[in-house]
């Protein structure tokens, strides 16, 4: 006689009996949230390039739950917590992405892929024409970075993990990827997770901050164009080279991420095309979508049902607020340094998601008066940025262990 | 307070290693620029 029983054809849908109550009511909230997450990025409201991806991932694997054995419940898609090494060649070949896990993700191989591109997409003469003030204000739009720190602290986040979570202050997601894999493993998919969530709103809730802080007249200042010299391919080749070792020579922990942004810079400058299209099109691109698949099957109920996930989301929005306040008031010192020639929106710049502030700067100008040209300052301001938010990510995994 | 002490520590030490970046750019762009000036003067 054929003993039919349901919950075990449908497993997705037995698994969820089969769990406690909180881990079904979270796998249904996480289900809807990568639905939420895809509908957001399809309309652009969140970054489509991240969010589609990692949406998929996210209710894939929160319905995609089956038995591994009579007690066991899991997915055949990654398995984040295998260690030792029989059962990891085990799980290399059944779970269909634990490869570009364990080769890419672990090991931080995708954040380096990621800045490699960045650095390919990066036009460093604003930062070679302006290197201090783009500078200053890149370090003032730091200050969530550091801010955070010390109420993370105090939140009850041991060091690596509050270390982790206020680099998403710097606004730049390869960077927390990498900080987090190094400092705080165990949260490395919600530090991550939350960093990548924040940066695309940022083009949404930054230009609220601007309004909220610089008055519509200080937006409409004109900024001197006329004082940016011509820099030339090989000057910023030079500057490439050499900024690139004397920080692998501070930092040996951060040099892989110091090799892939400067190597992209120079093959940039270099002008070799077909390296320019692999790593601008080919590696940023297949690295972008791997990094939110990834990320989103990461994101598993058991992963996320965690306390310190809720603290980790309040203390990335706070990271990010106080260096976009930070940068801003950076800008407002300029302003008053060059005695009211600097347009303090510049300030919001400093905050290293290239290019998004640096646009988003450049339209609240536009706005405030359409010959308000600001950008060459504000991408001077944004790589700037990209080097400071390297710089302390560099000092944190140096400084973090000795302090454990 | 340590947290704040590291916290202060790392920033220090992150705004005195960019601004030396800055004054590298600086010397770099100027070198090269004055090269650039000779070469032509003597061409």
């Amino acid at each position: 006689m054929f003993n039919f029983n349901f919950f075990q054809i449908f497993q997705g849908i037995g698994t969820l009996f089969e769990t406690d109550l909180k881990t079904t009511i979270a796998r249904i909230v996480l289900i809807f949230l990568g639905i939420f997450l895809v509908y957001m990025g399809t309309k652009g409201t969140l970054e489509p390039l991240i969010m589609i991806p990692m949406g998929f991932g996210m209710s894939t694997v929160n319905a995609a739950v089956l038995y591994l054995s009579a007690s066991k419940v899991g997915t055949i898609i990654i398995d984040p917590n295998v260690s030792e090494m029989t059962q990891l060649i085990n799980v290399l070949q059944i779970d269909f992405l634990q490869p570009i896990y364990t080769f890419m993700f672990s090991n931080g191989l995708v954040a380096c892929f990621v800045f490699m591109g960045i650095g390919v997409l990066s036009d460093i003469s604003f930062l070679v024409a302006k290197p201090f003030s783009s500078m200053f204000i890149a370090l003032c739009a730091e200050f969530g970075t550091i801010a955070t720190f010390p109420i993370a602290v105090a939140m009850g986040l041991n060091f690596g993990q509050a270390a982790s979570v206020a680099m998403v202050g710097g606004a730049d997601g390869p960077m927390v990827l990498y900080t987090s894999l190094i400092l705080a493993k165990e949260y490395f998919v919600p530090i991550t997770i939350v960093a990548y969530l924040y940066l695309s709103l940022t083009y949404g809730g930054y230009p609220y901050l601007i309004k909220l802080l610089v008055p519509k007249r200080l937006r409409a200042i004109k900024m001197d164009l006329s004082v940016f010299p011509e820099v030339k391919s090989g000057q910023k080749i030079a500057f490439s080279i050499v900024v690139c070792t004397v920080l692998s020579l501070l930092f040996p922990m951060a040099a892989p991420l110091f090799l892939s942004f400067f190597l992209g810079v120079a093959i940039r400058e270099s002008g070799i095309k077909q390296y320019v299209a692999f790593l601008e099109n080919t590696l940023l691109y297949s690295s972008t979508f791997f990094l939110g698949l990834v990320l989103g099957v990461l994101t598993e109920a058991n992963t996320i049902m965690n306390p310190t996930v809720l603290k980790i989301l309040v203390l990335g929005i706070l990271s990010l607020l106080l260096s976009g306040i930070g940068g801003l008031v950076g800008g407002y010192i300029m302003y008053f340094i060059t005695g009211g020639k600097y347009n303090p929106t510049i300030g919001i710049a400093g905050v290293s998601c290239v290019p998004t502030t640096a646009k988003v700067a450049q339209k609240l100008c536009s706005q405030a008066n359409p010959q308000a040209f600001i950008l060459p300052y504000a991408m001077g301001a944004n790589i700037s940025g990209v080097i400071t938010t390297a710089i302390l990510a560099g000092v944190y995994v140096s400084m973090i262990p000795y302090l454990k | 307070m340590l947290s704040i002490k590291t916290a202060l520590m790392v920033y220090f030490m992150g705004s005195v290693i960019s601004m030396l970046v800055a004054l590298m750019i600086n010397i770099i762009y100027k070198i090269i620029k004055r090269s650039d000036q000779s070469a032509t003067k003597s061409a």
